[in-house]
Parts: structure tokens; sequence; C-alpha cells
């Protein structure tokens, strides 16, 4: 037969609902009710603070809520991209090595243009280095202030 | 039949925006109504519901088929966040005066609701969290001793424990509002 006692603490651990207790224990509380007014009394106080619980109501996700987190969902793409990264984990040193081999033959064609670039400009410099010795032999005779204008 | 939560998972991953919607539909409303109830505010319930559908559909495409059952994982998430979200608030917590009920006059049964919802939020708010989490996951949502058990990652012994402190706790809380909160007019 189940106690005064015991019937309070299985009120606090279950609720007032008999029927989510330990079938057992949900039989022998059964008795005691109908035996017992006090252990009505203790039921009555555990429905009124389930009710009571029941009355504290959460508004649903508003349609904009609902919107925002559609939004969160991957798009198809990304979606494919994530299943494949979390799928394949190889796929991914094999998407590293292309992108490193790719750099590394960009650095390739880049060192041979600057160096066929290079083998020009120095027949330009020295077109250039020409031209300068000319234009100061034929201007030593002009001071400083001529070129900055100041003897005119 | 409704597909299931892990055949719209492996959906929503693939890209496929209505299994995504069904999901959503599906869960938001339990996530959100434990993150309410849990923090006290519809704002922040707002947040952790948005954090924990990223975590999901991040989820979504290694999603172990069996490993743990969805809604079990989705409980943990949402309660973990509400914990981040209860420790920062308690680190940035400036001396705010604690809520109280609206006690201005009003059409009689809705004034009378209004308190009653907001007594009883007040009392809930000021449990202890881990009480305050078995008690919703057992009332609200209402899942087994054992299904709490698991998403709290204690013994049952141990959610029994903590709800029955929590029910105790609520009928002392509520015991000088008990005339009203309970219906019971003198």
């Amino acid at each position: 037969m189940m106690t005064l006692d015991h019937f309070e603490l299985c009120l606090d651990r279950y609720g007032s609902d008999l029927g989510r207790w330990p079938a057992e224990a949900a039989d022998e509380a059964s008795a005691l009710l109908d035996t017992s007014e006090a252990a009505r009394s203790l039921h009555q106080d555990a429905l009124s603070l389930d009710d009571a619980l029941n009355a504290y109501e959460v508004a649903p996700p508003s349609a904009a809520l609902e919107a925002a987190l559609l939004d969160l969902a991957l798009p198809p793409a990304s979606a494919s991209a994530a299943k494949q990264q979390a799928g394949r984990k190889r796929g991914l040193f094999d998407w590293f090595d292309l992108r490193i081999a790719s750099t590394a033959a960009a650095g390739v064609f880049c060192a041979a243009v600057g160096f066929v670039i290079g083998l020009q400009s120095i027949d330009t410099i020295q077109t250039q280095t020409d031209a300068e010795a000319f234009l100061m032999a034929s201007s030593s005779s002009l001071s400083a202030d001529f070129w900055s204008g100041d003897s005119l | 039949m409704e597909p299931d939560d892990e055949a719209l998972l492996a959906r929503s991953a693939a890209g496929d925006r209505q299994a995504s919607a069904l999901l959503i539909n599906r869960h938001s409303p339990r996530v959100l109504s434990l993150g309410q109830r849990m923090l006290g505010s519809r704002e922040d319930a707002e947040d952790v519901c948005q954090d924990v559908f990223i975590k999901m559909f991040r989820q979504a495409a290694s999603w172990e088929s069996g490993k743990a059952k969805f809604t079990t994982w989705l409980h943990r998430v949402t309660l973990n966040a509400c914990y981040d979200r209860l420790r920062r608030k308690r680190e940035t917590a400036m001396d705010e005066p604690p809520e109280q009920p609206d006690d201005r006059p009003g059409p009689a049964s809705q004034m009378l609701a209004a308190q009653r919802q907001a007594r009883l939020k007040i009392a809930i708010d000021a449990l202890p969290e881990r009480q305050r989490a078995a008690l919703l996951l057992s009332h609200y949502e209402e899942l087994s001793n054992i299904e709490t058990a698991d998403i709290l990652e204690i013994s049952v012994e141990a959610v029994e424990s903590l709800l029955g402190r929590a029910r105790r706790s609520l009928r002392q809380a509520l015991a000088q509002e008990r005339h009203t909160l309970l219906g019971e007019v003198d």
C-alpha cells in the first residue's frame, strides 16, 4: 500500500497525470485515491499546478521567423558542396592539389614572360643610355639655371 | 505518410527547400517554446531558434542515421544554446529590477489570465536552470523521464530529483498567489 508521503513524492516527480507514472505506482496511487481524502487533496493541488503550467502559452513562430529560418537552409549548390565536403574528405585534398598545381604553373609562366621582357629591355636601356649621353653632351654648355628656368 | 526527420534532413542537405520547410514547420514551434520558457524572452528565444536551425542545416549533410534520435539532438542543442545565452546574460547583467506582473486594471478575465501567466513565468524564471530544463521537457514537451535524462545527460533518478524540487519550489513560490493563480477566489 502506497503511503501518503510516497504519493506526494510521486506527484512531484511525475505530475498529476497518473497515465505518465510507472504502472505499478499508478495502480497503488489509484487505490490510495479511492480511500484517502488527504490523497485526493494532494492530487487536486497537483492538478491545479499542472493547470497553471498549461496556462503559460507560447505563441507559434511568426511567418517572418519561419521565412528567416528557411533562408538559413542551404541553397542547392552550397548544399551539394557541403555534402561533398562532408562525404569525400579525399576530394578536399584533390581540390587543394589542383589549386597548388595551377598556382605553380601560373608562376612558371609569369617567370618565363618576365625573362623574355627583361632581355628585350636591355636593348631599350642601351638605346636610352645613348640618347641621354647625346643630350648631356649637347647641353653641357648650359647652366643649371637654364634647366630650372631662372636664367630667362 | 509523413517523411521522417532523417529523410527530411537528407533531402534538405541535397538542397530540397520543401524538405527544409517541413523540418521548420515541424520543429520550430518546440524549439521556440522551449527557448522562450527557458529564457523568459521572446526575442532571445527567436535568436536561439535561428542558432539551432543554422546548426541543424549544417549538420544535415553529415547526419549519421541511428547514431542519435533527432529530437533528442534538437532538444539538447536548444538547451545548450539557452545555457550559453543565460551565461552571457549573467556576465553582462545590469541591475535591472525584476519583472513584475501587470496589475493595471482591465477586462477582468483578461487581467486575471495575464496575471496568472506573468506570476507563473516569474516563478519558472526563478527556478535553477537544470530544474527549469527538466520541468519544461517533462511538462511541456511531454517527454518521459528517461528521454529527459538522455537529453540532460544525467540519470533518471537525477531527473526525478530535479522535477521534485522544481514542482515543490513552484508550489512554494506560488503559494502567496494561490488564490489568484489557481482560481481559488475567497
